[in-house]
């Protein structure tokens, strides 16, 4: 699960760059100024048209942040463009801020990576419970319950009976970690975790079985 | 121009917090609580479910 503070940094940068983006398209020609003469003569095209793609970038980026659509992808090109800002304008009294910025996204990149290597763990139930008892995973993998006992099982979220520890909703009866139903003898079920956490869990049929999985 | 600029900066925390709670309700999450709890009785409340919500019919919120 994204926390609070991935959130707060998110949309800070997305008002940022939004609203530098709105200055610049308001006036290219002076924040064409911050340019070092060098970079200047390199440009293939004019100062103008430069700073209004810019601006259209820094939009691009402001709004994909603010909705929270790709933020890795928007924090990427965010930071790619901050390093280029700090080449072409060499690091001043007010360039030196850009550090900050680019430290900030590459922060929101790193914590909104997907990930793409998620792998499958497996609890197996006995006729003596759950084993491991407590099973540690990244954020995205799916754990699949696998039943070797002798008899029915129905792996579901804590708390007995309501299911609701597990922060989501749309299950049979609270959240959606829930079978929701008895997995017969040699069958599995699997569920896919996206929140980071410690989630206990019991056999609906049995609670005196339960085991906890911790997403890191 | 800071009257305008803390306009602007209320819109945006407004207009992504709005996006934000939108996609917890379609993808049947909770949202995060940054102060207090129970964040979750914003999409709960019968006052929620107006327009392209109410239209999310094969969702049931408990």
């Amino acid at each position: 699960m994204k926390s609070a503070a991935f959130h707060f940094l998110r949309v800070g940068l997305a008002i940022t760059f939004l609203w530098i983006g709105i200055l610049i398209f308001k006036n290219p020609e002076a924040w064409s100024g911050y340019l070092q003469p060098w970079a200047a003569g390199l440009l293939p095209i004019p100062m103008a048209q430069v700073m209004i793609g810019t601006a259209i970038l820094d939009i691009i980026i402001g709004v994909f942040l603010l909705i929270d659509f790709l933020p890795w992808l928007a924090a990427f090109v965010g930071a790619v463009h901050l390093v280029i800002v700090l080449t072409v304008s060499g690091i001043t009294d007010i360039t030196v801020r850009d550090i900050g910025l680019l430290a900030a996204m590459l922060a929101l990149m790193i914590d909104s990576l997907p990930s793409p290597f998620a792998t499958e763990q497996v609890v197996t139930f006995t006729d003596t419970g759950y084993s491991p008892n407590t099973l540690i995973i990244k954020n995205g993998e799916t754990v699949v319950f696998k039943n070797q006992s002798s008899r029915t099982m129905w792996p579901a979220s804590a708390m007995h009976p309501t299911h609701r520890e597990y922060p989501t909703t749309g299950g049979c009866l609270g959240s959606t970690f829930d079978a929701c139903k008895g997995v017969q003898p040699s069958d599995s079920w699997s569920f896919k975790f996206d929140f980071i956490g410690a989630w206990k869990y019991h056999d609906h049929l049995n609670p005196g079985n339960t085991g906890t999985i911790i997403v890191q | 121009m800071t009257a305008l600029a803390l306009l602007f900066t209320l819109s945006a925390v407004g207009i992504s917090e709005t996006v934000y709670l939108i996609r917890k309700r379609l993808a049947a999450e909770k949202p995060i609580c940054p102060i207090g709890e129970n964040c979750a009785l914003v999409l709960t409340s019968r006052w929620s479910k107006i327009f392209i919500i109410l239209a999310n019919g094969n969702y049931t919120f408990s």
